[in-house]
């Protein structure tokens, strides 16, 4: 069994790590005060190609394998903002890349790549959650293009120009996925909901009132969404899986650099038996979580399915960085609690992968069926 | 027009200081297990000189030389990865030990077997040892002028126009080409990779040139040639200690503390 990343994996994990220190972490506290990812940050992570990881080299992407992705992730994560939600251009790539014509490669994959446009794609609507045959959202073929009506929720930067995958009901208990650029005429957006951490992620409602696009724009089959969808949440669990990593490492780097400077009568605090067990039990369940995600990724990176593989992932590792950053919070004392130390910011980011690409509750149900079988 | 980027790996300068030792017997430093060697970012910045050149001249081609082992592979690549066109270790039993003579000569016989240049570069110093003297002693052997501590460097119609950092400021020096320019932090930040770099450095082979293949002198490289002798090789003590001083006055304890210092040998 080799467990060694190949040079190629280091050198864009370091690219990554590199990127993430110079470019995100010094303006991470200016995004939280402002609610705003700076409007370059796109254009240099485009600079530096990490916008094209798995994209095909014909469109301008570096086509590297999913786990090389993971690996991006988790770097680019560690200041735990937002920043990384824009490279969202690997997602689509993979989407396209499994179901997607060659004219819709054309004509999206190479302004996404370069940083010209920002992909989103909505599953949820206000009362959907992750189940398929309540989403209300209709999709009808007229005269060689597909009108569109409804209303979703929660889509990441679907106010920002570039082409949505916008899951729609094209019949009995049946979706379609379709490719709709965003702000055409009848696409709307709410104002950015307030989060409670990584302010500066614009997450708006849709609104799609006879959005009208090509009929060439329906991904992979009509009324085969949920294949689609089975696709995407499998690489998006991992995703979220990663940033979890991230931010549970994060967190413990933030308690032990503060457990060496805070001092006792007895010395620094990260001399003292409690707090070094405590941070054998954080580093420990990192650890899992990482190579957890690791071996997933490189599954899917084989082409396996990883359904419940990505789910067990994404639970394990939520649930490790969100107690990882609750446990680093209460190690700074009641400066953990203040705006002064960076861990409450962590610790709120850490809280989202939970909730992102299905609740723990849905991941373990999906586990939970496969591991019973029935 | 050939540029050549001479590049050092060195032990990361930013790891935390408990990490770093010394073996006080066989007078080295110690790489600590799993952390690997980095560019010294003097070097990196001399890289980025290049790369500007290039950018401003269409037949720039930049061309990377190291010396070392295991690691200069790991070195090379990540300056192709930054944009770089070629890439070049000398590396051989034989130049185990050299001191900075040693080093340029060896770098000088590897130019000379490269040919047709215009510019060489070099960090104005390794950011491990902080001798600087490399750059102006591979100067001395190639028999070409040298320009020390640049922060911009300019190749236009076959002369080289340097940025030279004085303690107050700088002046602008003009050579004729071929020349050579050691390079300063105060050129600037260098340059990421670029995730297309990286894919590109991975398919392009390096060359690997021994001693024989460069015709060096044995009399001239390895310990046995070293000019400097290294005496000893220890981590300072930081023992910190306070002690206040006093006076019955301003004037006296002024005085004391100054006997204190004296007495230190800190003044």
């Amino acid at each position: 069994m080799d467990f060694d990343l190949t040079d190629e994996q280091q050198m864009f994990q370091k690219l990554a790590r590199d990127f993430a220190d110079r470019e995100i972490e010094p303006v991470a506290e200016q995004i939280e005060l402002e609610d705003r990812i700076p409007e370059d940050m796109l254009a240099k992570m485009a600079r530096v190609g990490l916008l094209g990881v798995t994209a095909p080299e014909d469109y301008g992407g570096l086509q590297m394998g999913f786990l090389t992705l993971v690996l991006v992730l988790e770097q680019i994560h560690y200041p735990c903002t937002p920043c990384t939600w824009l490279l969202a251009g690997n997602e689509l790539a993979e989407v396209l890349e499994a179901a997607g014509t060659r004219e819709q490669k054309d004509e999206f994959l190479p302004d996404v790549v370069e940083g010209k446009s920002l992909p989103g794609g909505v599953f949820t609507e206000a009362a959907t959650g992750s189940y398929e045959d309540m989403i209300t959202t209709t999709a009808k073929l007229e005269n060689g293009r597909w009108i569109l009506n409804g209303t979703k929720r929660f889509h990441t930067f679907g106010n920002v120009d570039g082409p949505a995958i916008i899951f729609a009901r094209t019949g009995e208990k049946k979706t379609s996925a379709i490719i709709v650029p965003k702000n055409i005429e009848g696409y709307t957006s709410s104002k950015p909901w307030g989060l409670m951490g990584l302010r500066g992620l614009e997450t708006v409602d849709t609104f799609i009132r006879n959005v009208s696009v090509p009929e060439g724009y329906l991904l992979g089959e009509k009324d085969g969404g949920l294949d689609i969808l089975f696709k995407v949440t499998a690489g998006g669990r991992l995703r979220q899986a990663i940033l979890s990593v991230a931010c549970g490492q994060r967190a413990l780097d933030e308690a032990v650099s503060y457990a060496r400077e805070r001092t006792t009568s007895r010395g620094p605090i990260s001399k003292m038996q409690g707090i070094r067990w405590q941070f054998a039990e954080m580093a420990s369940r990192i650890e899992a979580s990482r190579w957890l995600t690791y071996r997933m990724s490189f599954l899917r990176e084989q082409g396996k399915a990883v359904r419940s593989e990505s789910a067990m992932a994404k639970l394990f590792a939520g649930q490790a960085a969100e107690w990882v950053a609750s446990e680093a919070l209460k190690i700074h004392g009641a400066y953990g609690y203040t705006t002064e130390y960076k861990i409450e910011r962590v610790h709120r980011a850490a809280l989202a992968q939970e909730l992102i690409e299905g609740t723990n509750e849905i991941q373990k149900s999906i586990v939970g069926a496969a591991v019973v079988q029935d | 027009m050939n540029i050549i980027v001479c590049i050092k790996q060195i032990l990361d300068p930013e790891i935390p200081p408990a990490k770093f030792k010394v073996d006080t017997v066989a007078k080295k430093v110690v790489c600590p297990e799993g952390i690997p060697l980095v560019v010294s970012p003097y070097d990196e910045q001399a890289v980025e000189a290049a790369l500007r050149i290039k950018e401003s001249r269409s037949d720039a081609k930049l061309t990377a030389l190291t010396l070392g082992g295991a690691g200069a592979k790991d070195a090379i690549k990540h300056v192709l990865s930054m944009g770089v066109d070629e890439g070049i270790i000398v590396n051989d039993d034989a130049f185990e030990g050299s001191d900075a003579f040693g080093t340029a000569y060896i770098l000088s016989k590897a130019i000379e077997k490269l040919g047709d240049y215009g510019l060489v570069l070099c960090g104005r110093q390794a950011a491990d040892w902080d001798a600087g003297q490399v750059g102006p002693v591979l100067a001395e052997y190639l028999g070409i002028p040298v320009v020390t501590v640049a922060k911009e460097v300019a190749a236009v119609d076959g002369k080289v126009t340097v940025k030279q950092v004085l303690a107050d400021g700088y002046r602008v020096l003009h050579m004729a080409m071929p020349a050579l320019v050691t390079v300063s932090s105060e050129i600037g930040q260098a340059r990421l990779p670029s995730g297309k770099g990286i894919v590109m450095a991975a398919r392009k082979q390096v060359t690997v040139w021994s001693s024989q293949d460069l015709g060096c002198d044995p009399g001239r490289i390895g310990s046995g040639a070293a000019r400097a002798e290294l005496a000893e090789l220890f981590v300072p003590s930081q023992d910190r200690k306070s002690e206040i001083i006093t006076g019955k006055d301003v004037a006296e304890a002024a005085g004391n503390l100054a006997g204190v210092l004296r007495r230190e040998g800190a003044i």
